[in-house]
Order: structure tokens, then sequence, then C-alpha cells
């Protein structure tokens, strides 16, 4: 069976942007899973986010797009709202709406959401599994 | 997803369903890991994920601004607050 995992925005700024406590491991992250087979999924907001945040720091925009645009994107379209509404029918969230279409959309697609974000981390595990990319890289 | 219409050999079909009882899961789901196994053989090392993945495991140095003292998750987060 092919492992599927979201990336969320973190992972990816920490990755390519300024560099910070967090830089090391992602792009150790992204070494394993190019080694790995497995299918790394990107929800649409998780673009905007890195692109907007590296433009900030005035990173070369049309690079970082033509990075992100080789993975499979996983758009906010009318299929995710009805999923939101089902989900919603018969469990609740704490998420802001943001961090909870991630985990969701993570959820939909039987994938693993890896992320730095303290609060996807404490409160997106009752919708999806979620980890760390140093737990992630602590298991493989 | 998109829903397509496919034609199995009897036998094939039958050893699927079988399998799918063995492994609590559906005929539907093990055809589309097979598929999802078949592009990931097909494209190989080659496919743009996997430059792209490699671009990422190796970034190449740059003189980026620091937008403040704060790590770049801190920013998403604030972001994502603000919304």
């Amino acid at each position: 069976m092919i492992n599927k995992y979201v990336i969320d925005s973190s992972v990816f700024v920490s990755a390519l942007g300024q560099p910070d406590t967090f830089s090391e491991a992602s792009q150790q992250l992204f070494f394993h899973l190019e080694k790995n087979p497995g299918i790394i999924l990107v929800p649409t907001l998780v673009t905007l986010e890195v692109l907007v945040n590296l433009h900030k720091q005035e990173y070369p925009i049309q690079e970082a797009s033509d990075i992100l645009q080789c993975f499979q994107s996983l758009p906010l379209n009318e299929e995710l709202t009805y999923a939101v509404a089902t989900f919603l029918t018969k469990s609740k969230t704490s998420l802001k709406a943001s961090d909870f279409s991630i985990a969701l959309l993570a959820h939909l697609n039987e994938a693993t959401l890896i992320t730095w974000d303290k609060r996807l981390l404490a409160e997106g595990t009752s919708i999806c599994p979620v980890s760390t990319p140093t737990e992630w890289l602590s298991k493989v | 997803m998109t829903r397509t219409q496919i034609y199995l050999p009897t036998e094939t079909h039958r050893q699927l369903l079988q399998l799918a009882r063995r492994k609590k899961t559906t005929l539907s789901h093990l055809i589309r890991l097979g598929a999802q196994q078949i592009l990931a053989d097909e494209h190989g090392a080659h496919n743009p994920q996997q430059k792209a993945l490699a671009f990422l495991a190796r970034p190449p140095q740059r003189a980026l601004l620091k937008v403040s003292g704060r790590t770049a998750i801190d920013l998403i987060r604030e972001e994502r607050d603000d919304d």
C-alpha cells in the first residue's frame, strides 16, 4: 500500500525560507520522502500560505510555485464543502476553518498530516493521523 | 474522485473480491491501489514529485529577508488566527 502525506505550510516554509530551528528536520523529511515511495498531497490553502509567506521573505516566488505544482493538489471545492457538512453533522471540532480544512483533506485522502503547527498536532488527531517531521523520521 | 467503469476478467474479479474480504476492504480500494502503483512505477525516480522533493531536501542557499524574530511557523499560525 502506498503511503500518502499531506504536508502543511509550516514544513514547506521552514525547508525553503529563512533557516530556523525546524529547517533541518523539514529538509530531512523531504530527503526521506524522496527515497521512499509515497504520494505527497498539498491543499490549495497550503500553496497560498507558502507563497505569501515566502514572498514576505523575498523568496523567488515563481520558483516556489513551480516546486509546489509538482505535487498533487487538493482543491477547496464543492466536494470538500459537502465533506465538511457531512463530518460536522456527526462530529465536533474546535479547529479554525483553515486548520480544519487541511486536517479533513488528509482524512478524506487517507493520508497522514505532517506539520509543525502545535494546534494541528494537538487537536487534529481527532480527524486524521498527525505527525511532526521529527516524529515521522523517528519511525523510518 | 472520478467515477469510471471497467471490465475485469472473471477470475481476476473473483480473486480481488476474495482478497478484499480477507483484508476487510473493498474491491474499489484494491483497484485504486493497483492504479497508484502502476503510476508510481511508470514515473520512477524522475517524476515531478521526485524532482521537487530533491529540491526541498537540498534547497539552494539564499539571502532571504528575516521577517521578524519569530519562526515562519509562528507567522503562519498568526495569519490563520487572524482569518
